[in-house]
């Protein structure tokens, strides 16, 4: 197929890329102007710049497309106004879904995310495509960003659009350090605190095959679920834990006190400075609160999806990848600090040429 | 591509950092260390040698750039890999 990856210098964007590559389509994908991309020139895709603002870019970078790949979802940083993030989400679907109609695209295959499926009915434990957002979880501004998103592509009848709601993911490329968060923070001793829940972990190259079988397989306007694991934060950070070789934080910290604690951060960031991170991101809260066990099932009948990489691996991998790129350091005893790069030649002439700066 | 003199890539960093941190308004010397003296966080610093790298069509070794530590190396950097 002849594709298009919107958001094709983020995670996930990055990962459908590469898939797609490996699958041997041909793939273009967005950038924004002045975004990194030291790893997305990597991917084998020819990057087009774009911005989802702009709906005569998405058009030109559309045209010739058979599908669209849109992984570039807003994001709220914030939760500090539900209805402007509900505003600006719609908006960019809508400008995606208004260039696909221009460019004649045959499918937009949209990211979402398991927040978007509620808890399970019907006596049922583990939650599928069927069921709907809970009034609770909407109050999150995380989840209904979310639902808006895919209402808004999903509105769009005369469109063929199919919906992936993949869980948590973890792997490679993670420049932001997404979920993987939780790996660089304990990597660095940064989290003594943990909140207890339920939680889906997909490795994310399943994440990304997921979305090809979708593209490929996908019955028009349908929703499939691309989870991986079902565990709960706890395991999920003693097997980070065990790979890293690091102390486990102690503390489960309740949700009546996360969430205020969260707010907070919010708003400091916020006050200090526009992007800034909270160190408790209000969204993970939320994930945690309204967290649920999924069942894969329909993406494993409808699209083939394959059984899952086992949880151990995606963790193994996500944390050689940030240990490459220096996000976290350099283990000892492993493979990878065995092979520990020497300090590039370049940099070694560049001290030895100036030795007071290599002392710094 | 011919190689642009290291006054030119010099002042292509300058202002490169200078978007990222238009609020850095001092003077950028070679010895400034990116994150410490410049105040370039881990993914600003990518950014600064995403866009350099980019601008002369460099196709690098991440890990490598990566290994770039203070104005003066990302200028060497940009020297010997053009070089």
């Amino acid at each position: 197929m002849r594709a298009l990856v919107l958001g094709g210098t983020g995670f996930v964007g990055m990962n459908v890329a590469r898939a797609l590559v490996r699958h041997g389509h041909d793939v273009a994908a967005t950038r924004r102007a002045r975004a990194n991309t030291l790893f997305a020139r990597k991917m084998g895709a020819k990057l087009l710049v774009a911005d989802l603002d702009d709906v005569d870019s998405l058009t030109g970078a559309m045209q010739g497309r058979e599908v669209v790949f849109h992984c570039a979802g807003y994001y709220p940083r914030y939760s500090l106004d539900p209805d402007e993030q509900v505003a600006l989400a719609r908006r960019a679907t809508a400008n995606v879904v208004q260039a696909a109609r221009r460019a004649h695209v045959d499918r937009l295959v949209l990211t979402s995310s398991v927040a978007t499926v509620g808890p399970p009915h019907d006596g049922r434990t583990l939650s599928n495509e069927t069921d709907p957002m809970s009034e609770a979880a909407r109050e999150s501004v995380y989840f209904s960003v979310k639902e808006a998103i895919e209402q808004e592509a999903l509105e769009a009848r005369d469109l063929d659009v199919v919906v992936t709601c993949p869980g948590g993911i973890i792997g490679e490329l993670d420049v932001k350090a997404g979920t993987g968060f939780v790996i660089v923070a304990l990597a660095h001793g940064l989290l003594p605190v943990y909140v207890q829940g339920k939680t889906n972990i997909v490795d994310a190259d399943d994440m990304a095959d997921g979305h090809v079988l979708a593209a490929e397989a996908g019955r028009t306007g349908e929703r499939y679920v691309l989870g991986g694991h079902n565990t709960t934060i706890k395991d999920l950070l003693l097997g980070v834990c065990e790979e890293l070789g690091v102390r486990f934080p102690a503390w489960p910290m309740p949700l009546l006190l996360a969430g205020p604690l969260s707010t907070f951060d919010e708003m400091r960031c916020s006050v200090r400075a526009k992007g800034e991170r909270p160190f408790i991101p209000r969204e993970f809260v939320d994930i945690v609160r309204h967290g649920q066990w999924f069942d894969t099932n329909k993406a494993t009948r409808d699209l083939g999806l394959p059984a899952p990489v086992p949880l151990h691996v995606t963790i193994r991998k996500a944390c050689a990848w940030y240990e490459r790129f220096r996000y976290i350091p350099r283990r000892t005893g492993t493979s990878s600090a065995a092979a520990k790069p020497s300090v590039p030649r370049i940099f070694a002439a560049s001290r030895a040429a100036s030795p007071s700066q290599a002392d710094r | 591509m011919t190689a642009p003199s290291a006054d030119i890539l010099r002042n292509d960093v300058d202002e490169i950092i200078r978007r990222i941190r238009p609020d850095f308004k001092g003077e950028i010397k070679d010895a400034d260390r990116l994150r410490e003296d410049i105040g370039l966080d881990s993914l600003h610093a990518m950014e600064l040698l995403s866009a350099v790298t980019e601008k002369y069509e460099l196709d690098v070794d991440i890990e490598e750039v990566q290994e770039v530590k203070t104005v003066g190396d990302v200028v060497n950097f940009l020297t010997t890999t053009m070089g």
